[in-house]
Formats: C-alpha cells, sequence, structure tokens
C-alpha cells in the first residue's frame, strides 16, 4: 500500500512539470522571435554604420567645398539605399533627407554647407544617419505597431595637406 | 462500491497518461534553446564576416595603387581570424579593383557550426570608392555600388 502510494505522487510530479512546461516553451519561442529581431536590427545598424563612416570618410577627402562633399554623402547615402538586399540597409524612410551632415572647423564651430564654403582643414565631418527599420526586417516577424529607429553617425577627419580633386 | 485502493489505482493510471506530453515537451523545449543558440551563432558570424569585408574595403581604399588587393586581402584575412571564436574562414577572401570605376569591392567567404544545422557558410560583400576617384564621379551612385 505505502509502495503505490510513492509510486503514484512520484507519478503525478508528472503533471505540474506538464504544465510548467507548457508555460516555458511559449516564453522560450518569445526569445527566439525576440533574438531574431535584435540580431536582424543589429545586422542594420551595422550595416548603416559602415555606410555613415565610408560616406564621412570620402567626404572629408573629397572635395574642396562643404556643398559638393555634401553631394558626396547624399550619393553614397542614395546607392546604399538602392542596393538594400545586398547590404541588408532595409529602410521605410527617406535615406537621404533624413541624414544630416554638419562640418565644424578645430574648435569645434559648425561651419555652413554651401557651395564656396570651404571644407575646414583640420576639422571633422559628421554624417547622421536615421534609419526607420520596417516590423517585417526584424525576424520576419511584423508585430504592428512595432516602431524601430537606428542611428549612426560616422566621422572623420579633414586631412588638410591632401590634395582634393574638385568641389 | 469501489475501495478506496481502487480508486486510488485508477488516478494512478490516469497520472501515468502524461508522460508522452511531458517528453515532447521536453523535447520541443530543448530543440527551442538550440534555435535559440543558433540564431545567436549565426548573427555573431555573419556580424564577424561583414566586418572583415568592411575592413578589406577600409584597407584597400587606402591603399597604394599596386597594392590594393593585397592589402584588402590580408586585412580580411586578420581580420576573419581574429574573430575565430565566432566564424572561421573558408576561403581566401576576394577583393577587386575596378579602376575605371573607381570601386572596390571585397568577397569574404566564413563557416560556422550551428546546433541544428550543422556547417552553415556565410558570404558578406563590401564596397566602396577608392581615394583617388574625382570628386564629380564620387556624386553619381554608379561609384558606390558593387
Amino acid at each position: 500500500m505505502g509502495m503505490l502510494r510513492a509510486r503514484c505522487d512520484r507519478d503525478q510530479t508528472g503533471s505540474g512539470t506538464a504544465i510548467g512546461v507548457a508555460i516555458i516553451f511559449p516564453a522560450l519561442m518569445g526569445v527566439i522571435v525576440l533574438l531574431s529581431m535584435l540580431t536582424g536590427s543589429a545586422r542594420i545598424e551595422q550595416s548603416l554604420q559602415s555606410t555613415a563612416n565610408r560616406a564621412a570618410r570620402t567626404a572629408a577627402l573629397c572635395c574642396h567645398h562643404t556643398g559638393a562633399a555634401e553631394a558626396v554623402v547624399h550619393a553614397a547615402l542614395d546607392a546604399a539605399e538602392r542596393t538594400a538586399t545586398g547590404n541588408r540597409i532595409i529602410c521605410s524612410n527617406d535615406l537621404v533627407a533624413d541624414s544630416h551632415v554638419l562640418f565644424t572647423d578645430v574648435e569645434g564651430n559648425a561651419v555652413s554647407i554651401e557651395p564656396e564654403s570651404v571644407v575646414p582643414p583640420g576639422g571633422a565631418v559628421y554624417v547622421r544617419v536615421t534609419c526607420q527599420v520596417p516590423p517585417e526586417a526584424l525576424g520576419g516577424v511584423a508585430f504592428p505597431g512595432l516602431d524601430v529607429e537606428r542611428r549612426a553617425v560616422g566621422v572623420a577627419t579633414v586631412d588638410p595637406f591632401r590634395a582634393r580633386s574638385g568641389g | 462500491m469501489k475501495t478506496s485502493a481502487a480508486i486510488r489505482r485508477r488516478r494512478c493510471d490516469d497520472a501515468r497518461g502524461e508522460a508522452l506530453p511531458v517528453a515532447i515537451l521536453f523535447v520541443g523545449v530543448l530543440l527551442t534553446i538550440l534555435i535559440g543558440i543558433h540564431v545567436l551563432v549565426v548573427a555573431l558570424a555573419r556580424t564577424a564576416v561583414q566586418s572583415a569585408a568592411d575592413a578589406a574595403v577600409s584597407a584597400a581604399q587606402a591603399a597604394p595603387a599596386g597594392d590594393r588587393e593585397a592589402e584588402g586581402m590580408l586585412a580580411a584575412r586578420r581580420a576573419i581570424a581574429g574573430a575565430g571564436a565566432s566564424v572561421g574562414a573558408t576561403k581566401l577572401p576576394i577583393v577587386t579593383v575596378e579602376p575605371e570605376r573607381g570601386v572596390v569591392g571585397a568577397l569574404v567567404f566564413g563557416a560556422v557550426n550551428t546546433p541544428v544545422l550543422g556547417t552553415l557558410h556565410l558570404t558578406a560583400r563590401a564596397c566602396a570608392p577608392l581615394d583617388d576617384v574625382p570628386a564629380p564621379q564620387l556624386t553619381a551612385t554608379d561609384a558606390w555600388e558593387c
């Protein structure tokens, strides 16, 4: 009789385990979806960062004037947006319109961006890129109302001794 | 009139029926954990391979005209070797310079062992204009595409 009760108790512990596992299982599924979304977001941010860095570096090296350098940055962002399947920059906003280019001189003061405004030697170029990531791009799960915005800032120093080819 | 022992035995028989669902759920949880690890491992490897491609392009951009491919390949191999915990190199990276377009491109290959799908091969690509490209050419998107 005692043995039967002991066996019975042991079998009934399975009920609690089943309920516990049934609760944990959906939570783990949620963790997978979350991981997938986070990694997707991280990849897009990585691509954004490298695009911003590359655009800033080229803008710092290419031109005599800030207006021409800004046009180079816009071309870089436009190309990044067009080749979205290759570089994972999938944004629902206009990357060029929502970007911001800033030139500063050696003292950190902003330099205006105009066709005749000279690129400040020894200063820096900041390219800030903002991407509104569509929910479908994050792990393939389209949660309604999920609004993810990723930002990247690329910085490059303006080399005062470099020969510039245009602008 | 059933005895209390018979009722208890009946209850015990019912409870034993839960062994199969528990086993299924247990396997499900294990599989879920493995998929989670897979997602993380693949994401880390992709990030590492893409970083290697970016490093190759940056090195090739700044290198002198004759050394661009070699410098790019070296940078990519060192980046992949540095990320050895996340990804392994499978083939030599390819760095191509297109002087007429003024573009340098890098293609980096890697592989990672995942707990769900075994060995997964990854490829990353990056492109950028060369440093000595004339400024008017840089305002065209062609100079920025692979």
